[in-house]
């Protein structure tokens, strides 16, 4: 109970830093996947996050330098490699949109397992650090990486904030962008790079499998409540805001699960179920499409309708 | 200046077919010329060719006496209304708003004059009391209207229209006719691609029969004849015929 109220309170510096990190990174992450989901792009991040995990093995590699920044790093130009070779299928081939994204995961991710495993049978490899990547650990992570993610969080926000009315137009009405002489090859592609940013520094925090959740379950649960652009992003910042501070808590104070001696709540899935648990209510409360809503209004309507025809009797 | 906009021995391929083969035409200034033909003849290509959104294999633009790049903002869009998302959170006015895009530039937003500008172009297709409801509340030819709204906002010389008139209402109808007329008259050139042909006679006065390359080419009074027709679509419909000789004058027969 002490540590709750110290963790909520955010007495403790470092605890104050990485939940701001978390947050921010959060928030980073669900205006981008406003735009990627609006693009019809949400699972490109899941592509990226999944081709991360060997780029992070062969930066482990080839670097042999272990800090984060060089890890994220590698991840980020496999990231890049797995959409390139995503681009360039669906340029030359037939194969379907969604298969070639089925594929690149499944492709990437099992190179990645591979990889971890020969890292794991090598005298220095640490398998925590690793293991850390698949699902996250925002709370133990070092002050430093924290100011890191909340520094690229911070890059990526703005970009999308100053140009939001043209990535707009571009979402909306690729054809009139392209029409007005804008450069839309090369704003799709800045949009793709920004997912994949978000993605890799998403990655000590929420992991590999799950952080495609921060750019797709946020907006989801924003769009039931917007209508505009701007409220979209601004909602959907704030559903993620809340997801992250909320689960990095739970998972810091929640007793461990396998008694004091087994590992901790895992950070990601924590904040995941936090913002699935929004979405469910968004779905069932928001003013215009909401369930409940909707059941309300035609609960109204009959009972008007029946009331009146009761005064005609 | 003569010619709005002219195509000079252009083709366009889409990976290793030909749509587009050697199109020459030509539309003078302030006419309303509607692009004529059978699917799959390449008429929204043309369109895109002349925009620069497709690569052009062979051949050149001329737009407003210049090439797109240096008239761009004289040259006026509406893409066909199935190009867009529809459930897209945002409202009338917005959309209206992204005519103005192009003058503003990659970082300026719209202000109140912009705003005002939209809500007059909204009017004049008749949504001005529409303006900040959600484009997925409005029926087809309201979303059609807020699209020439749009393409209005960027008070171009020459707009070009992919199919304008495709599924829609009386109201709507009737709405776009006049601000065709509107446009024309303040000296204004349109460019449509359109698909009844039972309405060409009264809507158009200058035509281009296409099927990947130029049938015919002219005023309507002049190369809208049932020939042409017949060639246009390969004798593949025989009503065609009777659309260019007869439904000149009675319209309402067709």
């Amino acid at each position: 109970m002490a540590e709750l109220l110290r963790l909520l309170s955010l007495q403790d510096s470092s605890t104050r830093v990485v939940m701001l990190s978390t947050a921010g990174l959060a928030i980073a992450a669900a205006m981008v996947g406003s735009l990627a989901m609006l693009r019809r792009r949400a699972l490109v991040g899941d592509a990226v996050a999944h081709a991360s995990l060997p780029g992070i093995c062969l930066a482990w590699f080839v670097a042999g330098d272990r800090s984060l920044a060089v890890l994220l790093v590698g991840a980020f130009v496999l990231g890049l490699a797995c959409m390139g070779t995503m681009a360039l299928v669906q340029r030359l081939t037939n194969v379907r949109e969604d298969a070639t994204t089925a594929i690149a995961i499944s492709g990437f991710f099992g190179l990645g397992i591979v990889l971890s495993r020969m890292i794991q049978n090598q005298p220095g490899g640490n398998r925590a650090g690793l293991d850390g990547f698949l699902f996250g650990k925002a709370a133990s992570a070092v002050t430093s990486d924290a100011w890191l993610v909340l520094v690229v969080a911070g890059v990526v926000s703005a970009t999308v904030l100053g140009l939001r009315k043209e990535f707009g137009l571009l979402c909306f009405d690729r054809a009139f962008a392209a029409g007005i002489g804008r450069p839309v090859h090369r704003l799709d592609a800045l949009l793709l790079v920004l997912v994949a940013i978000v993605t890799v520094a998403g990655l000590p925090s929420v992991g590999v499998v799950l952080v495609v959740a921060m750019l797709v379950i946020p907006p989801a649960a924003a769009r039931c409540w917007s209508v505009s652009l701007g409220t979209m992003l601004a909602v959907a910042a704030a559903i993620g805001a809340a997801s992250a501070i909320i689960g990095t808590g739970l998972s810091a104070v929640l007793p461990p699960p396998g008694g004091a001696s087994g590992g901790g709540w895992p950070t990601g899935p924590m904040i995941v179920l936090t913002a699935a648990a929004l979405f469910v209510l968004s779905l069932l409360v928001a003013p215009q499409q909401g369930l409940l809503t909707a059941m309300w209004r035609r609960h109204r309507l009959r009972s008007s309708v029946q009331s009146s025809s009761g005064s005609m009797r | 200046m003569q010619e709005a906009i002219a195509f000079h021995g252009v083709s366009v391929a889409y990976r290793d077919e030909l749509v587009l083969e050697r199109v020459d035409a030509s539309v003078p200034s302030a006419s309303l010329c509607a692009i004529v033909g059978p699917n799959g003849a390449g008429k929204s290509t043309l369109i895109k060719a002349a925009l620069g959104l497709v690569p052009l294999a062979a051949g050149s633009v001329t737009v407003l006496g210049g090439t797109m790049a240096q008239r761009r903002a004289q040259v006026g869009y509406v893409p066909q209304r199935e190009s867009v998302d529809w459930e897209f959170p945002i409202s009338a006015l917005d959309v209206v708003l992204m005519g103005s895009y192009g003058r503003l530039g990659l970082l300026r937003r719209p202000g109140r004059a912009e705003r005002t500008q939209a809500m007059e172009c909204l009017e004049q297709v008749g949504l001005a009391a529409l303006a900040d409801r959600q484009i997925s509340e409005l029926s087809g030819g309201q979303q059609q209207r807020v699209f020439l709204a749009r393409a209005l906002m960027q008070r171009a010389q020459l707009y070009l229209m992919d199919e304008p008139f495709a599924g829609i209402d009386a109201v709507t109808e009737s709405a776009i006719m006049q601000v065709l007329a509107a446009l024309q008259e303040r000296g204004c050139t349109i460019v449509a691609v359109h698909h009844e042909l039972s309405t060409v006679r009264e809507r158009f006065d200058q035509v281009l029969l296409l099927n990947k390359r130029v049938v015919a080419a002219g005023s309507v009074a002049t190369a809208f004849t049932a020939d042409a027709l017949q060639r246009t679509y390969g004798g593949r419909l025989a009503v065609l015929s009777e659309a260019a000789s007869d439904c000149g004058s009675t319209s309402a027969g067709c």
